[in-house]
């Protein structure tokens, strides 16, 4: 990891196109200004990790489920009546490993 | 036409339903070319599956169909991002998460994708001011819809 010292009013420049400005610094917190291109992102880290821990999940279990799971939960969703009024827990067999 | 395998199933796909995703997903950045693939018997579920890298597939669905009031701001910035047409309005589509028990599989309404039907271009949003979560109960928005 690269590690530089700043000061307020200082910038540090990632690639050609992203800027990064510490804007205060006030006990342990640090305003940041940024300047990027459109297209890039930003985030804070704790919620795009939220979101990658999320979409990876998504895609196993999305490929992992069992097809007939995926009908009948698809068809609970279409009515939802009907979905309360059946044993899901029986309806849906029971993949090992990714509960939740 | 181009054909898919998704749960070891070959599927035939459209062209013309083939979203690119610049940055790829968030946390996912390889997964650039998704397409959309409908199968009647899951709906609403639709498909959304890499072009690209093999077994790479997500469930996903419109999130209004289960959260009418779902109208998440659409920044100017991700609006020219993807090519969305000040006329335009999104296609917007929840990530699901499966669970074997079905109550507990949940969609992702804090970090939905955002994608403008003309240009077939998308990305995935995250939205800050929400109350939305990453990982509602479809369970529960079922019950309400």
């Amino acid at each position: 990891m690269l590690v530089l010292k700043r000061q307020a009013g200082e910038k540090l420049v990632i690639g050609n196109e992203v800027t990064i400005e510490v804007l205060s610094v006030s006990g342990d917190r640090v305003r940041l200004g940024i300047v990027a291109p459109r297209e890039t992102s930003v985030h804070r880290y704790e919620i795009f990790a939220e979101i990658q821990d999320a979409n990876r999940a998504a895609s196993h279990t999305a490929t992992a489920a069992p097809p007939n799971a995926l009908v009948t939960l698809a068809a609970h969703l279409r009515s939802p009546g009907e979905a309360a009024a059946t044993p899901t827990a029986e309806a849906l067999p029971t993949s090992k490993g990714h509960a939740q | 036409m181009p054909t898919i395998h998704i749960q070891n199933t070959e599927i035939p796909y459209d062209e013309g339903n083939v979203i690119a995703f610049d940055e790829g997903l968030i946390g996912l950045p390889h997964l650039r070319r998704l397409v959309i693939v409908t199968q009647p018997e899951i709906a609403p579920f639709l498909w959304l599956a890499s072009t690209e890298t093999p077994a790479s597939a997500f469930l996903v669905m419109e999130p209004r169909l289960l959260a009418g009031a779902y109208a998440p701001e659409i920044p100017a910035e991700i609006r020219a991002r993807i090519g969305l047409r000040a006329d335009e309005d999104p296609l917007l589509l929840a990530i699901a998460i499966i669970s074997p028990e079905w109550r507990h599989s949940s969609i992702n309404l804090k970090a939905p994708l955002v994608i403008a039907p003309g240009a077939m271009r998308g990305t995935q949003l995250i939205l800050s001011e929400t109350a939305y979560r990453l990982d509602e109960p479809l369970a529960a928005l079922s019950a309400a819809a």
